[in-house]
């Protein structure tokens, strides 16, 4: 089967569709008009310089270039990630940073070189797309996991004291909150794996099958992108949990300033 | 008798103000203390600093013959129990929130026993049913009582409780001064942070700060 490419024309009629959301943000007041222009418009010019650049990529192929990219990645989603959560970048920037990067090489480098055997893990097309949607949902994840962790410590911190005055290690005192953002930040992630085919087909399957691969390729693919999103998600999140402790708590197991100067929790 | 709990000299500083200085205290095995004073003097920081949640400013403490040090922090956490005054317990029913201190490592010696805390309950005046209820149905009081039943049947050698009958009317008041009356009867220090006359009443000193 061949990829049938889109035309610009095409392009610019299929973006014809934004009016419609367009026209209901407006008409209800919602007030978010300006950022959902810019957000199109920013996606827009993102995507295709994105799509310039990776075409010099694919050509190139130097896995020197492509692990420079990565780590490149992981700045900007680190930082993302942390700015979304109100914490000090002090404290958080450097085991979010490590976590996404670690996770990264540790579930890209499997996956491709034991699950896909492709001859070079680090080839261009195989490395980049991989890290990039494994960058795109453990940010989603990490996001609200952190958020959850460390607004539920700051407000909750009786509890963890309570656990702490009755003999528990500084592990045991977190486990509780560790749960809860566990729980809150992989309920979504379990729910569209249990439904994953029948209410929804997600992007990769139906990007493979655009493209012009067979459906049981483009399915096998996708089962093994939802498995190392959901492992890549969790292996990040333990990471940075754990090295972010280093930070957060002194040698008496006291909670540190988390939070940037000014700044409530947003839960 | 040697001193279950020494402090020597402390001074402790919250957010820029100093709450106290030079203040001292020896309990010993078997001692009940209560410190009272105004809002704000210092009472909850002091039980806070003994468990190494505040830094002190100067001075020592000593638990169990142990100084308080970032090394020997969690060896003084393991002999005690400690009851804050409010606490949001991230737990959905009541079993599991009066679960959760045997489930930590340092308590795994201790065997819970529904039987032994019901009879701890009739004491405090709860009815043993509150144990299938759901942990957010619960009033401050009752919420109060089941917290301290719960880390009263884990047995530690000290006990530092957090104004524990803030949200209790008189009987219940007296039904938990005689619980805390029990546990130093029974050889446990214990040191309380009150300004409910009628339970001061029933401790063996009272510390003003």
């Amino acid at each position: 089967m061949n990829t049938v490419d889109l035309t610009y024309t095409g392009l610019g009629v299929g973006m014809l569709l934004m009016l419609i959301p367009f026209y209901f943000l407006w008409k209800f007041r919602t007030g978010l008009l300006a950022s959902a222009l810019v957000g199109t418009v920013r996606m827009t010019i993102q995507l295709l310089l994105i799509g310039f650049y990776l075409r010099f990529l694919f050509q190139w192929d130097s896995a020197w270039v492509n692990a420079l990219w990565m780590a490149a990645m992981a700045v900007i989603a680190a930082y993302t990630a942390v700015s979304r959560t109100n914490l000090r970048y002090r404290v958080l920037f450097l085991p979010v940073f490590v976590g996404f990067l670690s996770t990264v090489l540790l579930v890209s480098l499997y996956f491709l070189g034991f699950v896909v055997h492709a001859d070079h893990v680090f080839a261009a097309r195989f490395f980049i797309p991989v890290a990039g949607v494994l960058f795109g949902n453990m940010l989603t994840v990490n996001i609200m996991a952190v958020n959850v962790y460390y607004s539920d410590l700051q407000r909750e911190q009786d509890m963890y004291y309570y656990l702490l005055g009755n003999g528990a290690t500084r592990f045991e005192a977190t486990l509780p909150f560790l749960r809860s953002a566990v729980v809150k930040s992989f309920s979504p992630c379990i729910a569209n794996m249990a439904v994953l085919g029948i209410v929804s087909f997600p992007g990769t399957m139906i990007g493979q099958i655009l493209g012009g691969s067979l459906p049981e390729v483009a399915i096998k693919y996708q089962l093994m992108i939802s498995v190392i999103t959901v492992v890549a998600s969790m292996l990040s999140l333990v990471i940075t949990i754990h090295l972010s402790a280093r930070r957060t708590f002194d040698a008496f197991g006291r909670l540190r300033p988390v939070f940037r100067k000014g700044k409530a929790n947003k839960r | 008798m040697d001193d279950m709990l020494k402090i020597e000299g402390a001074a402790l500083r919250l957010g820029g103000r100093v709450l106290f200085r030079d203040f001292n205290l020896n309990l010993k095995s078997g001692e009940w203390a209560c410190l009272t004073g105004e809002s704000g003097c210092g009472k909850t920081s002091l039980l806070r600093m003994v468990l190494g949640f505040l830094p002190l400013e100067s001075g020592r403490v000593w638990v169990g013959g142990l100084e308080l040090s970032s090394h020997t922090v969690e060896r003084i956490r393991q002999q005690t129990v400690y009851v804050p005054q409010r606490m949001l317990p991230m737990a959905e029913s009541v079993e599991e929130m009066v679960r959760l201190p045997f489930e930590l490592k340092a308590n795994r010696g201790v065997a819970f026993s529904e039987e032994s805390l019901f009879r701890l309950w009739e004491l405090l005046g709860l009815e043993s049913s509150l144990f299938r209820r759901k942990a957010g149905q619960l009033s401050g009081g009752q919420q109060q009582r089941i917290m301290l039943s719960a880390a009263a049947l884990l047995g530690k050698p000290l006990w530092l409780a957090d104004e524990p009958t803030s949200a209790l009317d008189e009987e219940s008041t007296g039904r938990v001064a005689a619980l805390f009356r029990r546990a130093a009867d029974g050889g446990a220090a214990v040191l309380t942070a009150s300004h409910n006359k009628a339970f001061m009443a029933a401790c063996d000193r009272v510390v003003r700060l």
